[in-house]
């Protein structure tokens, strides 16, 4: 493939795909059809007020271009304040193609660019015609060139190292290697889109697609709502059928008395309905968002693709990955069921957003695990057995849920003092139970839900009792290492080690939560050497980066 | 091993619990470069002045809520005139008075052969590991109060969000030497450990 005529990918400042007009019409619809109305009334307004609309549009079209340098994507726009923009290759985290309705009808996609340090979407180009914008996600991906070879001569994609690739056969293959070729800085005049096209590594092989059923179970056991609606149900079959008919019988009744037991329980219904409503639009949104969710790879990055009307195609390098996460709820943990999330920095999460960070919306135990354990290269299958942590940590946690019963009690005590007679005095006790059983079984599961593990290279930890997270962590990926202690911790002579990794500014660092104060200090030391020092193995990788810079080497899943 | 003696731990201690193998790289941890070291003491002062301002800004707030001042009085009307904005400037002036005497106790710092190692914290305690070879930049910031002190700040950051590590409450010069020594640090990749 060769492209007759420059373009923005050969570094010639282009307009976005001129569908971009129509993209932002549709988008705009809403305030289309109130012009509309409005015209209808006021016609002359209507009429002005489109007239500005379409003027703004046409001068941001006429204003934006942008264009790829070897090293960097420069974005200018602006109508009355014109900002230029330089997304430097280094910085670029991941970019995400996404095809809404609007898309589709015209055939173009939206291209986001996520950059380390910025609060949102570092770059959007609203429509770039497919072929284009794939060409260009690969080349922004593409690995960057060795120490020695200058940033700046970004026209050939970076070479592989056998060693680092861990897929030999394929890397023999490859045409261009930096030992073959001498740094010497000159550019090669080769259009970029027709070399990236032509590269063999851009073959992506498909790891899973999860089936419209698997959805459906991912709706209903996601979240908060999965969770609550596994409560309701528990309430569907230990309540006594008469209850609920009373409460729906009076449901007819006008203006219940909120006070009255019959008001609440008719309230009781009507809140478990508003419930059970949210929870079917959870599930029908869950199932819309994932559809057909396919996990991709290729050799240096992974791809994500999803979605029913707006289709998603979201693109991280390994080398990006700061932490995968698997995400196991109560229910879905029951099930044998869990979900992968990569950390990522420089993706915000906000609105937009949601959802990018999954790797898989739902997988069997095993295979989520396998995907965690690949995407950081930690060999071995399954969860890795995690260490306990010291008794004392459990003792925390059963402390925790006395103190709750008994604040609890103390609370019902005031209320049954001031106004209730002694008959009343039981309920006190009752409250202390009924506060106390569950807080015990909580104590427990939280303790249990604790863990560590340090496997050399990685380290692993887990916590959560309603929502299980286990992390894996890459030593290479590591920024600071914190322990620290509170109060409560002192006292047990626990300490949390903070595993500090470049993430979204939002997101919360990887942790192991209640160690012993010992041995996290001793654990903090260990893995700090690794960072300060790295082993013989990951010497190799650094050598790739800059001095000071995040360690950039490469992160291939394990083989 | 108590928390307390951890900085001794830190700097000599290379145990680890027998029979555990997971610790053994632990041994051989070069000492401290110099040992940790305290703030410069007049870092106290510094945060004296410091919590007189607040004591002064809050007693103030305080007051004006308390009798009325400029705006309704926001005290319930059972309670003494004078009586909430003292219990405000008894606290507040209590832990101005109390909290640098804590902290600069707590307070430690050391560059040691990999990375900064600070330890700090008054209700919850730690100690940030910051290995050089993930420093991105290092700053030096001085404020107007510890301009007449004669002390700044040692600032430095890593990839991971927020600032990753500070030292306040150093002498000005000698912020200044140590920040230019930590961004020149090379990091030492040559002699396998």
């Amino acid at each position: 493939m060769s492209r007759p005529d420059p373009g923005p990918l050969d570094g010639e400042p282009t307009r976005l795909h001129p569908a971009v007009l129509g993209v932002w019409a549709l988008q705009g619809v809403f305030s289309i059809v109130v012009i509309v109305v409005l015209t209808g009334i006021v016609p002359a307004a209507g009429a002005a007020m489109l007239a500005v609309i379409v003027a703004t549009m046409v001068l941001r079209y006429l204003r934006f271009r942008w264009r790829l340098e070897p090293d960097a994507l420069i974005i200018d726009e602006g109508i009355f304040i014109r900002k230029r923009r330089v997304i430097r290759r280094e910085r670029i985290q991941t970019v995400d193609l996404e095809r809404g309705i609007s898309h589709r009808i015209l055939g173009v996609v939206e291209v986001r660019i996520e950059a380390i340090g910025a609060g949102g979407t570092e770059g959007k180009l609203s429509a770039v015609d497919p072929a284009t914008a794939d060409t260009l996600r690969r080349i922004l991906l593409g690995r960057e060139r060795r120490a020695g070879a200058p940033w700046t001569d970004g026209t050939t994609e970076g070479p592989r190292h056998p060693d680092e690739t861990g897929h030999p056969d394929e890397t023999e293959a490859l045409p261009e290697s930096a030992d073959a070729r001498p740094s010497s800085g000159e550019r090669i005049q080769e259009p970029a889109a027709s070399r990236a096209a032509d590269s063999p590594e851009v073959e992506e092989r498909v790891r899973t697609v999860v089936p419209p059923e698997r959805l459906v179970v991912a709706g209903m056991t996601g979240g908060r709502v999965g969770v609550a609606a596994a409560l309701v149900g528990f309430l569907f079959q230990t309540i006594p059928e008469d209850w609920w008919m009373e409460g729906l019988g009076f449901l007819a009744e006008t203006t219940p008395d909120p006070t009255s037991v019959v008001g609440i329980r008719i309230l009781v219904v009507l809140a478990i309905f508003a419930l059970l409503g949210g929870f079917f639009l959870s599930v029908v949104a869950t199932v819309f968002t994932h559809w057909d969710f396919t996990l991709s790879e290729t050799d240096e990055t992974l791809g994500v693709r999803r979605g029913l009307f707006t289709e998603h195609r979201d693109t991280v390098p390994y080398r990006r990955i700061q932490a995968v996460q698997v995400e196991e709820n109560v229910v879905r943990r029951l099930l044998g069921l869990g979900a992968v999330r990569v950390v990522v920095a420089g993706r915000a999460g906000g609105s937009g957003n949601e959802g990018t960070d999954l790797l898989l919306p739902i997988g069997k135990r095993h295979e989520v695990y396998q995907i965690a354990r690949d995407v950081v290269g930690l060999e071995g299958e399954g969860r890795p057995p995690l260490e306990r942590m010291p008794w004392r940590a459990r003792s925390r946690r059963y402390v925790r849920a006395l103190v709750a019963a008994a604040v609890v009690a103390a609370l019902v005590g005031l209320v049954v003092a001031g106004r209730l007679d002694a008959s009343w005095w039981p309920g006190v006790a009752v409250a202390f139970g009924s506060v106390l059983l569950p807080g015990l079984a909580l104590a427990e599961g939280a303790y249990r839900g604790l863990g560590w593990t340090d496997e050399g290279d990685h380290l692993v930890v887990s916590e959560g009792v309603l929502n299980r997270r286990t992390t894996f962590v890459r030593i290479d990926r590591l920024q600071v290492l914190e322990t620290s202690q509170n109060p409560f911790q002192r006292l047990g002579g626990l300490a949390t080690l903070h595993l500090r990794v470049a993430r979204p500014l939002l997101g919360s660092s990887p942790r192991a939560l209640d160690l012993g104060a010992d041995g996290a200090q001793r654990w903090r030391e260990a893995v700090a050497r690794r960072v300060g020092r790295p082993t013989d193995r990951s010497r190799d990788d650094v050598s790739a980066t800059p001095a000071h810079g995040i360690d950039e080497g490469l992160w291939l899943p394990g083989v | 091993m108590s928390w307390s003696s951890e900085i001794e731990a830190d700097s000599r201690e290379g145990g680890h619990p027998e029979g555990d193998s997971r610790w053994s790289e632990v041994d051989d941890r070069e000492e401290l470069s110099g040992g940790p070291r305290r703030l410069d003491p007049r870092v106290r002062s510094y945060w004296w002045v410091r919590g007189a301002i607040y004591t002064v800004v809050l007693g103030g707030a305080a007051l004006m809520a308390d009798m009325g001042w400029f705006v309704p009085r926001l005290v319930p009307g059972g309670w003494p005139e004078g009586a909430f904005s003292t219990g405000v400037v008894v606290v507040v002036l209590t832990f101005s008075v109390v909290g640098p005497l804590i902290a600069y106790e707590r307070w430690r710092f050391a560059l040691r052969e990999e990375d900064l190692w600070i330890r700090r914290g008054i209700l919850i305690r730690s100690v940030s590991v910051i290995p050089y070879r993930r420093l991105q930049f290092v700053d030096t910031e001085q404020g107007p109060i510890a301009r007449i002190f004669g002390l700044a700040e040692l600032v430095v950051h890593t990839a991971a969000p927020g600032t990753s590590g500070r030292v306040p409450g150093l002498d000005a010069d000698e912020a200044e030497i140590l920040r230019e020594r930590l961004a020149h640090l090379e990091p030492s990749l040559d002699e396998p450990t």
